[in-house]
């Protein structure tokens, strides 16, 4: 057990309290039922655990994709130190999200239906197939670092040759994904609050996952550097928060370009219920984030380059919660709240989350040696 | 078989709630209906209040239905003669058909450990062993038909022109967001229950369907743009490498050689 930089008792302690609680929680759903756990309804069939775990869960581990197309297809060599780190999270993201629906599911022991169902005309169909597929494509990415412990030459070899075809499907799949997890909302613009429906949610699901994949690497890097002493450089750090300031602008232009075609801005200018979530989302978790990280930029403060993507992170996940919870209160004609059980699950696969990546970071390579960064990333044999 | 529906005529209904008892019965629900005011797990069909007015409220069958376009497992599905039925050995209950209904119809058994979704199937069973739905059979008033679409249509027309100051001149679900199985006709009062009548002539499935025809082709595209991005960036880092390298062999003390590389790749 490692006991340096911060003290593992207190969070060990947490880790387990939560889990236990999460297991109870899991207990009750599969012997009273979600509405034993849950503040889910017929109004409200939706809630935290597709809202949070799977919505903002999904896009979070967006950085797996785009560290791949980064340097294999726009082969920027200089990243790869982050390659495993990043797919390493987006896998165990994945895995957690099949974890949630085993709790959210009503029926999940018809999870591989999709998958065989070919419903043209369904937006869940395409989720669940490019889910299923991508989950599969990252664990042959990462395998490779299964083979390097294991001492398989060979099968590193063939894992490597397969690396770009792997890369391109990867990237295929998470971008139609990403941007269909949007999709599911573009047929209900009768039931959905006018600040959040748009003709474009799956461009903007799309361009938000691809910001926040930005900021979650900066906020590895910087977990990372504080748990495991690895961190990435300077350099590398400024680019990443160059891009996001770049998507952060993009998405910027599509939304408010969106909601001013629309009609919809003086929507946002109503004092009320829905404009005041719509300023915290877009204020906290937009307009801020973008200010700090070109003053970040502008001076080469790493700390604030780190605070800036903390806020980035909320303001996709505030936009998540908006669209698929705030967005629809109005035309069901009452508030959903999350229920404390609801609450704890979602806790508790955070928790998973960190306790994964922290056993994976210490049985594999996930993090380069010193002095050897010929062997990262693909699992070269040499 | 021929498209098959139901009309009802709101005129005539004098809110007996049999049809909702006859429901119950069939489905093995239990409580009396007269106490039931909204749809649940154990109400598939209910009576709404407009002014002295009983309104039928349960599913539509639409003709093109949402919730069938959005069921990922194929666990809805629309019959040939109309009847939208769930299947719920194939239904993995992700819910989305709750969200994508227009008319928040479907429901949920919330307190069951592997809950089924629960709503109007237009009793095709009993349709397809050549009967007719439970509660068309139930109601006394003949307020609601059994049928098939098209002449159930043309009654309601007749109906309309016969009593047109009874009736609101319009026919709920014959073209409405798509059109439905299930019509409605009734007085100008039902507009408060059940709409204006300025719905789309299609259905919202279609806004997926449109969408989604372009994903193959957008597959093929962005794979091949990616696998060009790929050659490309190859080529960029072999040049620059060369470039380097040309820079570097200039300051040796024998450059012949690596400048004749450098034109080479350069030219």
């Amino acid at each position: 057990m490692s006991r340096r930089n911060w003290n593992p008792g207190f969070w060990k302690t947490l880790f387990f309290i939560v889990l236990a609680a999460g297991l109870v929680v899991f207990w009750m759903r599969w012997t009273r039922g979600l509405g034993s756990v849950t503040h889910l309804s017929d109004a409200f069939p939706w809630g935290l655990w597709v809202g949070f775990d799977i919505l903002c869960g999904i896009g979070l581990a967006a950085g797996g994709f785009l560290i791949t197309a980064v340097v294999y297809i726009f082969r920027l060599e200089r990243f790869k130190p982050i390659v495993r780190p990043a797919l390493m999270t987006a896998f165990i993201g994945y895995m957690l999200e099949v974890l949630a629906l085993m709790l959210d599911l009503g029926r999940p022991w018809n999870l591989w239906r999709p998958l065989f169902s070919w419903n043209p005309d369904s937006v869940m169909f395409v989720v669940a197939w490019c889910v299923t597929v991508y989950s599969v494509v990252l664990a042959a990415e990462l395998s490779g670092m299964i083979f390097e412990k294991l001492g398989w030459k060979r099968a590193q070899v063939i894992q490597r040759r397969a690396t770009i075809p792997l890369v391109i499907l990867g990237v295929v799949l998470s971008i139609v994904h990403q941007s269909s997890l949007g999709g599911l909302y573009l047929t209900i613009p009768g039931k959905m609050h006018e600040l959040w429906y748009s003709n474009f949610l799956p461009l903007l699901f799309l361009v938000s996952a691809v910001s926040v994949g930005l900021a979650m690497i900066v906020v590895e890097s910087r977990i990372s550097g504080r748990v495991f002493g690895h961190h990435l450089g300077g350099r590398t750090l400024t680019e990443l928060g160059v891009a996001q300031l770049v998507m952060l602008g993009i998405y910027a232009l599509v939304r408010f370009s969106d909601l001013a075609a629309r009609g919809a801005l003086p929507a946002a200018m109503d004092l009320g219920y829905e404009s005041g979530l719509f300023w915290l989302e877009v204020g906290v978790g937009l307009i801020l984030p973008a200010l700090l990280l070109m003053v970040a930029l502008k001076r080469s403060n790493l700390r604030l380059l780190y605070g800036a993507s903390l806020l980035t992170v909320l303001g996709f996940i505030l936009h998540r919660l908006n669209v698929s919870m705030t967005a629809l209160e109005s035309s069901r004609g009452e508030h959903y709240v999350p229920a404390i059980p609801e609450a704890i699950a979602t806790l508790m696969f955070v928790g998973l989350g960190f306790a994964a990546f922290r056993l994976a970071a210490r049985y594999l390579q996930v993090f380069p040696h010193e002095g050897d960064h010929a062997r990262l990333g693909d699992g070269r044999a040499s | 078989m021929k498209t098959m529906g139901m009309l009802i005529d709101v005129n005539m209904c004098g809110g007996c709630h049999e049809c909702m008892a006859a429901c119950m019965k069939k489905q093995g629900f239990e409580g009396d209906p007269e106490q039931v005011t909204k749809l649940s797990a154990t109400a598939r069909t209910i009576l709404e209040h407009a002014g002295d007015y009983n309104v039928r409220k349960f599913c539509r069958h639409c003709i093109d239905p949402a919730c069938v376009g959005a069921c990922p497992a194929k666990a809805l599905v629309r019959t040939d003669y109309g009847a939208v039925k769930y299947d719920s050995d194939r239904c993995m209950g992700c819910r989305y058909c709750m969200i994508s209904c227009p008319y928040d119809i479907p429901r949920y058994e919330w307190d069951e450990v592997a809950p089924k979704i629960q709503k109007c199937d237009m009793c095709w069973d009993r349709i397809e062993a050549g009967g007719i739905p439970a509660c068309a059979e139930a109601c006394p008033a003949g307020a609601t038909l059994f049928g098939e679409r098209e002449e159930l249509l043309a009654e309601a027309r007749t109906r309309i022109q016969d009593a047109p100051e009874e009736y609101l001149d319009y026919i709920y679900g014959e073209h409405d967001n798509g059109g439905y199985a299930i019509l409605m006709i009734g007085p100008k009062e039902i507009a408060a229950v059940r709409g204006g009548i300025d719905f789309a002539d299609s259905s919202p499935a279609a806004i997926a369907r449109g969408v989604l025809k372009q994903l193959p082709g957008f597959a093929v595209v962005g794979a091949a743009a990616l696998f060009g991005i790929y050659w490309f960036a190859g080529r960029r880092n072999r040049v620059m490498a060369e470039k380097a390298r040309a820079r570097t062999d200039d300051r040796l003390p024998k450059p012949p050689k690596g400048g004749k590389e450098s034109n080479h790749v350069t030219a």
